[in-house]
């Protein structure tokens, strides 16, 4: 092999190493957005209990999510529909709203969850969720919430995928803020 | 030719070996931030962080000669409003901490600001996740008056090695905020001037 050759063959795999740096890990824990937590306080609702937030069949992401060459995996539970169950109770408990013994229960199935962690300069993450509010049963709130959110990205792979998947958490409480500021989310907890 | 390859191999080797400042978090294990045995103190309290300190990102050392970055503040945040909310009554942010009338009409008789100090370090040569990493949380009391009440000062520690932080390369800082978080939730309910 000429110099030339070995040199282009030792650049690709560097290239590699700096795009991809794979393996598999988990996704940060969830951290409650104060913001969220102060508008669930001041919106006179209920305490409710968080049900099941299924993870519709076979999307992708719904177990684990390719971040280039890596992926992440729920830090609790199965998959990421119970991180955002989690979350929701970690919210309504800081906001005192939540009771495993309450009629009200809020449920849900995540519908889409990505990362697109390719881009050297911005990366963006969506996630798509039907959220259901029931009351003794009947049926009180059923809409689908979804958010899209982006961040600055690198072309190193150590760098941009550590930041994709520091960004998760940031797009659940982004999901959790468009369902605490709508007026039929929070009329549904209310008596 | 052999020249530009030379120029692309050295820029890419620094890029993959030399010093990168990988993100990683310091959220909390939520379940590692409870009350036990704890009174709670019947007072409406609140805390102020700043715009800016919220927004501050830290770098410190990692291992193999690389860095790591966070925001100290911005993940601590919800650990902090929880373990302030496990001891008091009741709990909000403020904005504006030298506002002592709106204190004063919502109830509040205890304003707390906390300052956070982080350290870490590895063991590794060759990986760059800390293996150890430090939380110090410096709060200051003061009351409705803005006199200061207390002073209270903890430090949480963490430690992971390379088999566990494989899949999660913020596993130390994490864990050194868990503990951090937990002594605080203590020292608070065990603080008597608190109570008064």
């Amino acid at each position: 092999m000429s110099h030339l050759a070995r040199a282009a063959c030792l650049a690709s795999v560097l290239v590699a190493a700096v795009f991809t740096v794979g393996c598999a890990g988990v996704a940060p824990n969830y951290a409650p957005s104060i913001d969220n937590v102060q508008s669930l306080k001041q919106s006179g609702a209920q305490p409710a209990k968080v049900g099941a937030v299924v993870v519709q069949a076979d999307i992708p992401g719904g177990k684990s999510i390719g971040l280039r060459a890596s992926s992440i995996s729920s830090p609790v539970g199965e998959n990421y529909g119970d991180y955002i169950a989690t979350a929701l109770r970690q919210e309504l408990e800081l906001a005192k709203l939540l009771d495993p013994q309450s009629g009200v229960e809020i449920s849900g199935t995540l519908l889409r969850n990505n990362i697109d962690a390719g881009g050297f300069s911005t990366n963006s993450g969506q996630i798509e969720a039907r959220f259901l509010v029931k009351r003794a049963g009947q049926l009180r709130f059923d809409k689908v919430k979804r958010i899209e959110h982006s961040w600055e990205s690198s072309f190193a792979g150590a760098v941009a995928i550590p930041r994709a998947a520091n960004n998760y958490p940031v797009m659940v409480q982004k999901l959790i803020g468009t369902l605490v500021a709508d007026p039929d989310f929070i009329q549904s907890l209310q008596k | 030719m052999k020249q530009l390859f030379k120029l692309l191999l050295v820029s890419l080797a620094g890029l993959v070996l030399l010093g990168c400042a990988h993100p990683i978090t310091m959220n909390p294990d939520w379940a590692g931030i409870q009350a036990k045995n704890i009174v709670k103190i019947d007072r409406q309290v609140a805390y102020y962080i700043s715009d800016a300190n919220r927004a501050l990102e830290v770098t410190t050392s990692g291992g193999g000669g690389d860095m790591v970055r966070y925001f100290p503040y911005r993940d601590i945040e919800p650990g902090f409003y929880k373990a302030l909310s496990d001891v008091f009554r009741g709990v909000t942010k403020v904005q504006n901490p030298k506002d002592l009338e709106a204190l004063r009409k919502n109830g509040i008789s205890l304003l707390i600001t906390p300052e956070v100090s982080t350290s870490s370090s590895s063991s590794s040569l060759v990986t760059w996740p800390p293996t150890q990493f430090t939380v110090t949380l410096s709060c200051v009391v003061t009351d409705a008056a803005g006199q200061t009440v207390h002073k209270l000062v903890v430090t949480g520690s963490g430690n992971a090695e390379f088999a566990e932080f494989a899949g999660n390369h913020s596993l130390a800082a994490v864990r050194a905020s868990t503990d951090a978080l937990s002594k605080l939730l203590k020292a608070l309910g065990e603080t008597p001037e608190l109570r008064r």
